[in-house]
């Protein structure tokens, strides 16, 4: 394997050579203002209409004939700049775009669009901060993942979760990367917000098929989140507080142009603001109670440049959320007296941290470094304490707690190279390794009864550690003007328990031009994940068990093929169309009756192990430039699942196989001062699983005979037969500006749920008032409306 | 901060979950009968009907008594004669199944659908040897740990269920004895077990398929739990049965067992339980039971 990407190399180095008479203008493309990189900016030569893109540290790479080049440069949100050059030789050459978020739409030309009939890329969505930042959402709380749950092909889970279900994949098979580093739980608060701070990211881009070999691990899509690098020419500040929560960013040099820092903190307060209300609760009472929830999370980075050839950057996230009850009694019988104490809690967090080194090898190879540690933690504990005093001087105590963990922590190291042998190449191609330690579910006891022997013992699922290893190489090829393709291999390997998996990956994508403005694309990827997640799917809590591929139950994998077709259309309009066919193995499901709590049963027995599909066929009608922006998505899709020990073998609907899903999310901006989001989503009802008929069954199944009695059985039919009433919801905000001397603020108002729309979080059967058995929903939120205020400087 | 009493309550009153009733959007399913027959080819013929309601019918689920039940030995063509027996109870007065035979069974009832099954008894398996060991765990309290050796048949799927029954023998008044049997728990950790949604390693009785033994003599350890030893209880008589079953008896006995377990915890996954019955539901499904006092 190794030697035939060094076989490849070699041959491209060669070829990088014969046209040894162009020139390569090279370099970063960054913000004016600000220093921050461009990810996805475009650089084409005007005259020979090559071109090439900036890779996801904002640097690009461009060789044309040695003659006279009109260098032009754009990218969303940002005023397009030309530059007409007489390169001899090979030059660097940094673009600074200025930012321009709002054109009048006569002043939209087609350069300044996004090109996306170019790309040979599918199935992939940019997804703008500014948006994140204008629409309204649950509480107020500014949400990437719910934002992006708003585009096609892309589900939500249960009512105000944040969790991501993509093309007919499960939560698992999305490829969360924060800065490179993947984050294995995205939710705070029971998963209704998401561990995305707006405010500290730079760029988000969503790959939902199509991928590029560079990516691995993870069947369904890749999120690839790019933190800001700070502000390397000034101090800048923003913040707000809302219902929930109140953060605040900071970035600046440290040394102007040269080394700069961003650090942005969140923290939710109702906690806080309940204490004195629980104080004055307990005021003169015998039992005292406490409890709260809040969570919090942290990003902060450094970015140092060496030279304009090497940059350093350390980055972290690190969040935790935490739900915690306490309760004491103090009594007195007879003339003992009692202190009894119960502590109750429940916490997660996820902790990442990077450390990247960018370099500039020569024009044409860029190389980047990258160290990562991730960790994800869940545990919940019940601890019971209780003293006993016996006059004269005898204290008794007795104490019991049991606390459950779980979690995976990952270790990992990558190389990643960009080679720009020509205009009509972009190869990327690297490697790396991830040690993964998992705990999936460990249960701790301790007992001390004052007298006997103390017990403490812990049990469950062992840790269990594995290597991933992975070597990629992809090709963006230029055949013709009309014709590009990008090939690639993605090869990986897993160890765990002395198995080894291996598992080799191609990737294609094609691009056909039609005209200059629309073009057809076809993908086909195969992936490969050795990482499973047991979830259950009643509860929203973050219990979600990471678990790998062993001997008994095997890597998923999926192929996935996508055909579609895009096009820009007039004033700034742009649509794409898409189909795709979708076949998944391994996946694992609970098995009928088994659920993540209690017992110190082997994981890997709960669970059974099956197959699924999913097809369907996405719109999306979008604008991203105007006075009025957003898009309109709509998804027709079938997502199933097939499982030998589940159903009887029965195919089944996937929980969230959602026939028709629609999401509009448009902004206005009336001027500077005022603008207004709208949201309305439309999803088919998930399929649940109720009974239907009751029916009597044999009580005493090891008594000999039907004599011994017969109780009542539920019939379910088959798994996920109902379907719970539609979902739909508008959302209405608008956010008022206004410059101030030193500081820019915005009150945003919000109403989530509108029409106070009554979404079915769950459904179960109960006796009405007349004993009439009757189905319910409980549904959580109605009309919410929500307020914040938010300030830049 | 004079606003945190509005934003407090503002919150209250925004996770206010809403409870409302909604239409159950399923057709409402009609009574269909019910079948319940596990048979074994040491007992009588006997088959309890019922019938069963839509989900939302408050309805008593009653027997049904006036259906006309109907075996045939598949083979013979030969007609099983059954009698009621009063509360959905139909039964023979002396026939029973017999080992390796299938048997099909045709239910029909006023206002009813008709319903059928049909099932084979496997034969009887060999216990080649019983090993047990009593082993005193705590003061006065006993284990009986037991080898048991069977022969498992070669080439075809089996399944078998082991289960271990106590029979007490009570004099009431002299000369006037009465027996009871209660089936008692087992502990194992017997890799092939069928486990799936057990909180420990205690059974009521020993689910056991043969995919990894198939045609060997296999020797399934495991303990009788709170076993009283014959100097403690001389009335006590322990009796350790294998049933070789079939495909049905057994899924129909793992799926029901699971159901049992898991229908009161709202984190389980819902478990549908095995039914044979043709348009109806329930269990027609034979097995061979093999016995031996231990």
């Amino acid at each position: 394997m190794i030697r035939s990407i060094l076989a490849t190399l070699f041959i491209l180095a060669i070829h990088g050579t014969l046209l040894a008479q162009n020139v390569t203008l090279s370099g970063y493309v960054q913000d004016l203002d600000t220093g921050e990189p461009l990810i996805g900016a475009s650089v084409y030569d005007v005259n020979s209409g090559k071109g090439a893109l900036t890779n996801s540290y904002g640097f690009y790479s461009l060789t044309l004939p040695a003659d006279s080049v009109v260098l032009r440069s754009s990218f969303v949100g940002y005023q397009s700049m030309e530059f007409r050059l007489l390169p001899e030789k090979d030059q660097t050459f940094p673009i600074n775009l200025k930012s321009s978020l709002v054109l009048d739409a006569v002043e939209i030309t087609a350069s300044d669009l996004e090109r996306i009939e170019e790309q040979t890329q599918m199935s992939a969505i940019d997804v703008s901060m500014e948006k994140v930042k204008a629409l309204p959402v649950l509480l107020g709380e500014k949400d990437l993942l719910k934002t992006i749950q708003l585009l096609p092909g892309v589900q939500s889970g249960n009512e105000g979760a944040s969790g991501i279900y993509v093309r007919g994949g499960g939560p698992d098979q999305n490829l969360l990367l924060l800065d490179g580093v993947p984050i294995y739980n995205a939710s705070h608060l029971f998963g209704f917000f998401s561990v995305f701070n707006a405010d500290a990211i730079n760029s988000v881009k969503l790959i939902k098929g199509g991928f590029p070999a560079r990516y691995g691990g993870r069947l369904s899509s890749v999120l690839d989140i790019r933190m800001k690098e700070g502000n390397l020419k000034e101090f800048h500040g923003e913040g707000s507080v809302g219902i929930v929560s109140a953060k605040l960013t900071l970035e600046g040099p440290i040394i102007k142009d040269k080394t700069s820092f961003i650090v942005s903190g969140r923290r939710t307060y109702l906690d806080v603001l309940a204490r004195p209300f629980i104080a004055l609760a307990n005021a003169n009472q015998q039992e005292q109670i406490n409890g709260g929830y809040y969570f919090w999370d942290l990003n902060a980075k450094v970015n140092h440049k060496f030279s304009d050839n090497s940059r350093l950057f350390a980055s972290g996230y690190f969040g935790r959320d935490r739900f915690f009850a306490r309760f004491r009694d103090e009594y007195t019988l007879g003339s003992e007296s009692y202190d009894d104490r119960f502590d109750n809690s429940l916490q997660w967090g996820n902790a990442i941290v990077a450390l990247r080194w960018n370099k500039i090898i020569s024009p044409k190879l860029f190389v980047n470094v990258t160290g990562t540690y991730s960790r994800y933690k869940f545990d919940v504990g019940i601890e019971q304490e209780s003293t006993v005093t016996v006059p004269p001087d005898s204290i008794r105590q007795e104490r019991f707690s049991a606390v459950y963990l779980s979690g995976i922590e990952d270790w990992g190291g990558k190389f990643d190279f960009d080679y720009f042998p020509s205009a009509n190449h972009a190869i990327k191609f690297g490697g790396g390794n991830t040690y993964h330690t998992f705990t999936p579910g460990v249960n701790q006891f301790q007992v001390n009864e004052g007298s006997g022997t103390p017990i403490d013992t812990t049990f469950g699922s062992q840790s269990q550690f594995a290597h991933e290893h992975w070597l990629y190489l992809e090709d963006d090829w230029k055949l013709s003007s009309r014709l590009k393709v990008n090939l690639g291999l993605h090869a990986s390997g897993f160890l765990v328990r002395q198995k080894w998996y291996t598992s080799l990956q191609p990737r294609a994508a094609v691009r056909f031009l039609l005209d200059e403005r629309s073009s057809i694309k076809a993908s086909y990827a195969r992936m490969t994940q050795f990482l499973h997640l047991l979830t259950n799917p009643s509860i929203g809590l973050p219990t979600d068990l990471w678990v790998p591929a062993t001997d008994q139950v095997p890597p998923q994998q999926s192929h996935q093929v996508a055909l579609g077709y895009a096009r820009r259309l007039p004033k700034g309009f742009q649509l794409t169309v898409e189909a795709y066919y979708k076949d998944m193995q391994n996946l694992i499901e609970y098995k009928d009756g088994s659920s993540f709590f209690g017992n110190g049963e082997d994981w890997q027995n709960k669970v059974a192990v099956g197959d699924g599909n999913s097809y369907g066929a996405e719109f999306l009608l979008e604008r991203k430039l105007g006075k009025t922006t957003g898009w309109i998505g709509y998804t027709l899709s079938w997502t199933n699942r097939q499982f030998d020990d589940l159903n009887f073998g029965e195919v089944f609907p996937y929980r969230y196989d959602r026939r028709h899903d629609i999401g509009i999310a448009i902004t206005h901006k009336f001027n500077e001062k005022v603008d207004i989001g709208l949201v309305w989503v439309y999803g088919t009802g998930n399929a649940v699983t109720l009974g239907q008929e009751r029916y009597l069954g044999l009580t005493d199944l090891s008594g000999p005979s039907i004599f011994d009695g017969l109780d009542e059985v539920e019939n379910i039919g088959s798994r996920n037969n109902y379907r719970i009433p539609s979902y739909h919801r508008l959302d209405l905000g608008v956010n008022l500006h206004k410059q101030l001397r030193k500081y820019k603020r915005t009150w945003s108002f919000g109403l989530y749920n509108a029409y106070s729309r009554q979404n079915p979080f769950f459904l179960y059967f109960a006796f009405n008032q007349s004993n009439e058995r009757r189905l319910y929903q409980l549904a959580l939120f109605p009309v919410i409306p929500s307020v914040s205020y938010s300030f830049k400087f | 901060m004079k606003k945190i009493p509005f934003y407090l309550l503002l919150l209250c009153i925004s996770f206010v979950a809403c409870e409302k009733e909604i239409p159950f959007r399923s057709e409402v399913q009609e009574p269909k009968l019910v079948i319940n027959s596990l048979f074994n080819a040491d007992s009588t013929w006997a088959v309890n009907v019922s019938r069963s309601l839509d989900v939302l019918n408050p309805d008593d689920l009653q027997t049904v008594n006036d259906a006309v039940v109907r075996i045939t030995d598949e083979a013979s063509g030969d007609v099983i004669p059954l009698s009621f027996r009063g509360n959905g109870i139909y039964a023979a007065d002396s026939a029973q199944p017999s080992a390796n035979r299938s048997y099909r069974i045709d239910v029909a009832a006023p206002g009813y659908a008709d319903v059928s099954a049909r099932d084979a008894i496997p034969g009887a398996i060999q216990i080649v040897s019983v090993e047990t060991t009593l082993v005193e765990v705590d003061v006065n309290v006993y284990e009986l740990e037991v080898e048991v050796t069977f022969a498992d048949p070669p080439g075809v799927p089996n399944y078998y269920m082991i289960d271990v029954r106590a029979f007490v023998t009570y004099e009431f008044n002299p000369g006037q004895e009465e027996t009871f049997d209660y089936s008692v728990n087992l502990a194992s950790t017997d890799p092939n077990l069928e486990t799936e949604g057990r909180f420990d390693d205690i059974y009521d009785y020993i689910l056991l398929q043969d995919q990894a033994f198939d045609g060997q003599n296999y020797t399934l350890k495991f303990a009788v739990q709170d076993y009283f030893p014959p100097g403690v209880s001389e009335q006590l008589v322990y009796r350790l049965s294998i049933v070789s079953s079939s495909q049905a008896f057994f899924d129909y006995r793992r799926t029901y067992l699971l159901y049992q377990e898991s229908r009161d915890n709202p984190f389980a996954q819902p478990v549908q339980v095995f039914t044979n019955v043709e348009n109806g539901f329930g269990i027609f499904a034979g097995g061979t039971r093999t016995s031996q006092d231990i």
